[in-house]
């Protein structure tokens, strides 16, 4: 441990309680601000599609053709207003459980439904069909754990390190909607465009389809409930669809409990969920050349990860290595490393021009770059050789 | 992190539920914070009125851009900042020298600001100057981000990462025992603590 570790640890350990005088005249200011606190509950109901559509100022000019034409062809009805974006996904926000049918679909494989059941503050459980699994997660606690009951077996995952302000969202879809949606009501640069009417199984209902960088994301709701009826979320190569929705039902919380049937196999694993660093990433290329026989990842996409699998089964099959559970969950494993270095690619900003040049790079050439970005607020860039050193260089010394 | 953005989001919308939220969530962290910055108990709770006071008038008009924890210890460590500006001027000290509680720091009651275990460390704190003590408590108990700190305390990264350095090497040496920097330290009767953990409101 380095001395300052000694020193900071001491540092964290320091606690104060807020007097009880303190938290009285907070509690008092805020009582006492009634009127101020009053009159912003109006936005609560406020309809704002038409801020949300004018805060982009691409969609001003076809914001405003659309409306012309939907008024030229009789679109909206006099005196049937069309509810707005913020009253129908205001359930999403305020909904302190829900359950909904979620099907998946990725690019490649079969597609996956599941019955959920959400509750806050970030809870959930999946009922998988095809796989007759049932998941159960609690991120505030950090655990996930997967019942298999035709095996009587229980799959465990631990995250660590999770830091205190990082979204957890990814790992629950309601939460990841939740944040969406309030991500594209606050947010300069995403859009909400009207979509019009569609019959989705006999009921008319109206559509809005929500678009940020990362946001790709389709609601469609009865115009008479307001209710949601169906949400697509695209992220990546997946989409999600969410359909037969109902909000603030009854659920016991023992349907959220984390606790394993004393009859189960338990195969638990530790993640660590801390913040990727450039160490993951330089991690991942070692990790992918000693897997694919010297080789680095042909492209920085997705897809690459089915092609790791594929290749270390046909690997495994060559050698006549049977796959097992454990060689299984040794892959997993491996997977999660190169994940790790994927989430520190995903997580920089597009002003880091990162370039990923590594394809046909045999590992260990020190001379060619394969990967450079450009950290925030940095004059120069960082450049990850084939031998994975790491040096900053100039931005006029990088490589065609 | 989505908690924080939904409190926000209810906040801005009026909800004294989700104001009440944010408050309980953040108070002991905000206090504690002060404290180490002001070592004075009492002006670190009027810090954190005084920040909740505004954000309660930012409602309607705020947006939370990075994590609502950074935001309001950014806050507090502005306003502690401008507190000890403020003691400044009224006793014309120079930053570096000024400690708000200058006057008793030897007090058993002033260094049991933060319970006995830690008065050794609560002491030595007091000893850095300011500028020096709020990058050290602002990074290694926030969190903060060098960059981030610089751009609060308008200096470049380099003379804040170099009081940091300085913070950790005096506090090291106090720590220690270093007589160069201990002198002063080992003086006050260090068993003399009381009211472990409680905080001492003078």
């Amino acid at each position: 441990m380095r001395p300052a570790d000694n020193i900071n640890q001491l540092i964290r350990k320091l606690k104060l309680k807020a007097s009880a005088d303190l938290d009285k005249r907070v509690h008092d200011k805020i009582t006492r601000a009634p009127a101020k606190l009053n009159r912003k509950e109006s936005a609560l109901t406020k309809p704002n599609i038409w801020s949300n559509i004018m805060k982009n100022p691409m969609t001003k000019l076809a914001a405003a053709a659309a409306i012309i034409i939907a008024a030229l062809i009789g679109f909206y009805t006099i005196g049937s207003p069309t509810p707005a974006f913020a009253e129908i996904v205001r359930p999403f926000l305020t909904a302190r459980t829900a359950t909904f049918k979620m099907s998946m679909n990725v690019e490649g494989a079969p597609p996956q439904n599941f019955d959920c059941m959400y509750a806050e503050p970030i809870r959930m459980r999946q009922i998988s069909k095809e796989q007759d699994a049932v998941v159960i997660s609690d991120l505030m606690k950090g655990t996930i754990v997967t019942l298999v009951p035709a095996q009587k077996r229980a799959y465990v995952i631990e995250m660590e390190n999770m830091p205190e302000d990082q979204d957890q969202s990814g790992f629950n879809m309601f939460a990841h909607i939740r944040n969406h949606i309030l991500d594209a009501q606050e947010s300069e640069d995403a859009s909400v465009e009207f979509l019009g009417e569609r019959k989705i199984n006999g009921l008319t209902t109206i559509g809005y389809h929500v678009s940020k960088p990362g946001i790709d994301m389709t609601i469609w709701a009865d115009p008479e409930t307001k209710l949601p009826v169906q949400l697509t979320n695209t992220t990546g190569p997946a989409t999600y669809t969410i359909s037969d929705i109902v909000f603030d039902v009854e659920l016991d919380d023992a349907l959220f409990s984390l606790e394993i049937p004393d009859d189960y196999i338990v195969h638990t694993r530790q993640v660590d969920a801390s913040e990727p660093t450039e160490d993951d990433l330089v991690n991942l290329f070692r990790i992918w050349a000693e897997h694919m026989d010297g080789n680095l990842p042909s492209t920085f996409e997705m897809s690459v990860i089915t092609e790791f699998m594929q290749y270390q089964r046909k690997k495994m099959k060559d050698q006549g290595i049977e796959l097992t559970e454990e060689s299984v969950l040794e892959l997993q494993d491996i997977i999660q490393e190169i994940n790790r270095g994927g989430m520190f690619v995903q997580a920089l900003l597009a002003e880091s021009d990162w370039h990923y040049a590594g394809k046909d790079v045999k590992f260990g050439d020190a001379d060619t770059a394969i990967f450079w970005y450009r950290p925030q607020g940095s004059a120069t860039y960082r450049v990850i050789y084939g031998d994975l050193h790491v040096a900053d260089v100039a931005p006029e010394n990088l490589p065609n | 992190m989505l908690e924080d953005k939904l409190l926000i989001w209810k906040f801005n919308r009026g909800s004294r539920e989700a104001l009440r939220g944010i408050y309980e969530k953040y108070k002991d962290d905000l206090v504690t914070l002060a404290a180490a910055l002001l070592t004075d108990v009492n002006l670190a709770e009027d810090v954190v009125h005084d920040v909740f006071v505004s954000f309660i008038e930012s409602a309607r008009k705020f947006r939370l851009t990075g994590s609502l924890k950074g935001y309001l210890a950014t806050c507090v460590a502005n306003n502690a900042r401008n507190k000890i500006k403020a003691s400044q001027r009224r006793y014309s000290a120079t930053l570096d020298e000024l400690n708000p509680a200058a006057a008793d720091s030897d007090s058993p009651e002033h260094r049991a600001i933060f319970g006995e275990n830690l008065s050794r460390l609560s002491y030595a704190l007091e000893q850095l100057p300011y500028e020096q003590r709020e990058v050290l408590i602002l990074h290694s108990y926030s969190g903060m981000k060098f960059k981030k700190i610089a751009a609060q305390q308008k200096v470049s990264i380099n003379t804040v990462q170099g009081r940091y350095r300085y913070a950790m090497d005096k506090l090291r040496s106090m720590l220690n025992g270093d007589p160069l920097h201990s002198r002063r330290f080992a003086l006050p009767n260090e068993a003399a603590g009381g009211n472990a953990g409680a905080g001492v409101r003078k």
